[in-house]
């Protein structure tokens, strides 16, 4: 085992004395992670975690994490027919939840662990090895694909950002941002187990109110949000209590939203920072407090240990990000992967198109076409496609974003058939989340299809 | 069972796609942990409440502990509603 990993699974006793939640019931460390020596899967076997946040999640990860397997978050929200496909295209050994029906899952053996239920599907050889971590790239690369981290690649990351953010075990530390995405599991969570930190996991709904409450009874002093929870703020005029500092990650922040943000008197430090799941996941970060005014439209420079550089930029300098970090993923798995994101010098390509000044400033210019934001959360339209693609009537599917943001799917119908689109779009609402579901659904006559 | 709360259930399943049977679904269930309901999940829950009971939920009422479970939205359904009973006399038991 690592040092990485020891370090995490040891953190539990200390970790008990310095998190919460707002649930009534702490879960037994101990008793979680013999429950899951029980399930007697096979070293490296993925277990996928169906949980909201809350320590009980958490300690879930960890008790599965120390008993050699590999943990996967996924947002409870997941439909059965997502989570079935990825059981197939991740090789999924076993499925926790509250509530979870085993059933769904053909599970093969079932078992409480705690408050959740656990359904072992598959004793199939595991594709992957103890201390592994499987972090799902809804977002970025499609709905069945995710990340394969090693537990020393998400500490690196999550002790860089730390670094960067000036985090130490004096802070206290709030969780608002779901934990089964990176950004709250990686750069929260796994952070403040190394740095020692206090931690404060509250959930949705989130209320702009309730939140500044949270910030004064706990006497928080540090927080991440995303872009469209700081525009919330900013368009109710929300005061909050004094935070040390505020990071803002996910999405564009515009220079003008730095500078509303950097009129707050309650915010002393602001950090807008950029990652992706591949690279363990931060990669730069703006100290916006102390940067100057006309860095104010990018995500800053690198960590100090990530070097960058701009492919094939274009006359503006706009080109193709490509970072080198030591937090870097394995390898990506599922789906229709064809090919691994690296160079043979060991670079990641990142997707996205950027900028980089003489100073070493990174700017965002725009994604690969398929990866949109909508209502604040990373989508990837081909996901969409597919899923309508699963309509026996529906020849080919195509997602876009019109300039108000809302989703339309185009479809063209096999045989020149008049589609059901009522129906289409029971299918989508049973298999996509909320925000993935297209706003508007038209038939479009054959004679305009182009693949 | 209310109506009440037989019409959340009927709105949980049939507007936000939770893969529980009707009966299968405890007024004491937390909407967050045991049905799955994330951030957007909420936002879409208070929107049909509002449409289907014609009660305005303020901002300072969209709390988790609110939004905990049936039982407690329904409680909030009750004091939200209009006195004279317009849009949810048909469906208080």
């Amino acid at each position: 085992m690592s040092a990485a990993a020891r370090m995490i699974i040891d953190s539990t006793d200390d970790l008990a004395r310095r998190i919460s939640d707002f649930g009534d019931a702490s879960p037994k460390y101990d008793q979680l992670f013999e429950g899951y020596a029980r399930l007697a899967l096979q070293p490296g076997s993925a277990v996928l975690i169906f949980a909201s946040n809350g320590v009980e999640f958490l300690f879930h990860w960890i008790a599965v994490l120390a008993n050699g397997y590999v943990p996967c978050a996924i947002a409870p929200s997941t439909k059965t027919s997502l989570v079935s496909a990825l059981q197939k295209s991740l090789n999924i050994a076993a499925i926790i939840g509250p509530q979870l029906d085993p059933v769904r899952y053909q599970a093969k053996h079932v078992a409480r662990i705690g408050a959740f239920n656990a359904a072992v599907c598959d004793r199939t050889p595991p594709s992957y090895e103890p201390f592994d971590v499987l972090i799902l790239t809804t977002g970025t690369s499609g709905s069945q694909t995710a990340c394969v981290h090693t537990v020393e690649s998400l500490v690196c990351n999550a002790s860089m950002t730390n670094k960067a953010l000036s985090i130490t075990s004096a802070d206290k530390q709030l969780v608002v941002l779901p934990m089964y995405h990176s950004y709250g599991l990686i750069t929260q969570s796994i952070g403040a187990i190394i740095s020692g930190c206090e931690l404060k996991i509250d959930g949705p709904p989130f209320n702009a109110n309730r939140f500044a409450d949270v910030i004064r009874k706990n006497r928080i002093s540090i927080c991440g949000i995303t872009p469209t929870i700081a525009r919330d703020l900013l368009k109710r005029g929300t005061v909050l209590p004094a935070l040390r500092s505020l990071s803002i990650g996910g999405d564009r922040v515009s220079p003008e939203e730095v500078m509303s943000l950097l009129s707050k008197s309650f915010i002393n430090e602001l950090y807008i920072t950029y990652g992706l799941t591949e690279a363990g996941p931060r990669v730069s970060v703006l100290p916006a407090h102390i940067a100057p005014v006309e860095t104010y439209d990018s995500v800053g420079m690198a960590f100090s240990a990530i070097s960058t550089r701009i492919e094939m930029p274009d006359a503006d300098g706009v080109g193709h990000l490509f970072v080198k970090t030591p937090s870097v993923c394995r390898r990506r798995v599922g789906g229709n992967i064809l090919r691994q994101p690296f160079t043979s010098d060991g670079y990641l390509e990142t997707g996205d198109l950027f900028t980089k000044d003489a100073a070493g400033y990174l700017r965002y210019v725009g994604r690969k076409a398929d990866i949109l934001i909508v209502k604040g959360e990373k989508l990837n339209t081909r996901s969409i496609d597919l899923i309508a693609q699963l309509h026996p009537d529906v020849e080919f599917a195509r997602t876009t974003a019109d300039d108000m943001n809302s989703l339309i799917t185009r479809l063209w119908a096999r045989d020149d058939k008049m589609l059901d689109l009522e129906e289409i779009k029971r299918l989508l609402r049973s298999s996509l989340r909320l925000h993935e579901v297209p706003d508007t659904i038209i038939q479009e006559r054959n004679a305009v299809f182009h693949k | 069972m209310t109506n009440i709360e037989d019409c959340l259930k009927d709105i949980l399943i049939e507007d936000l796609f939770v893969e529980f049977e009707k009966d299968g679904i405890l007024p004491t269930y937390s909407l967050r942990q045991d049905l799955g309901i994330d951030s957007l999940g909420f936002v879409e829950l208070k929107e049909q409440v509002e449409k289907r009971f014609s009660v305005v939920i303020s901002d300072d009422d969209f709390t988790p502990e609110n939004f905990s479970t049936i039982s407690s939205l329904t409680s909030l359904i009750n004091r939200c509603a209009v006195p004279t009973g317009v849009g949810s006399s048909n469906v208080v038991s």
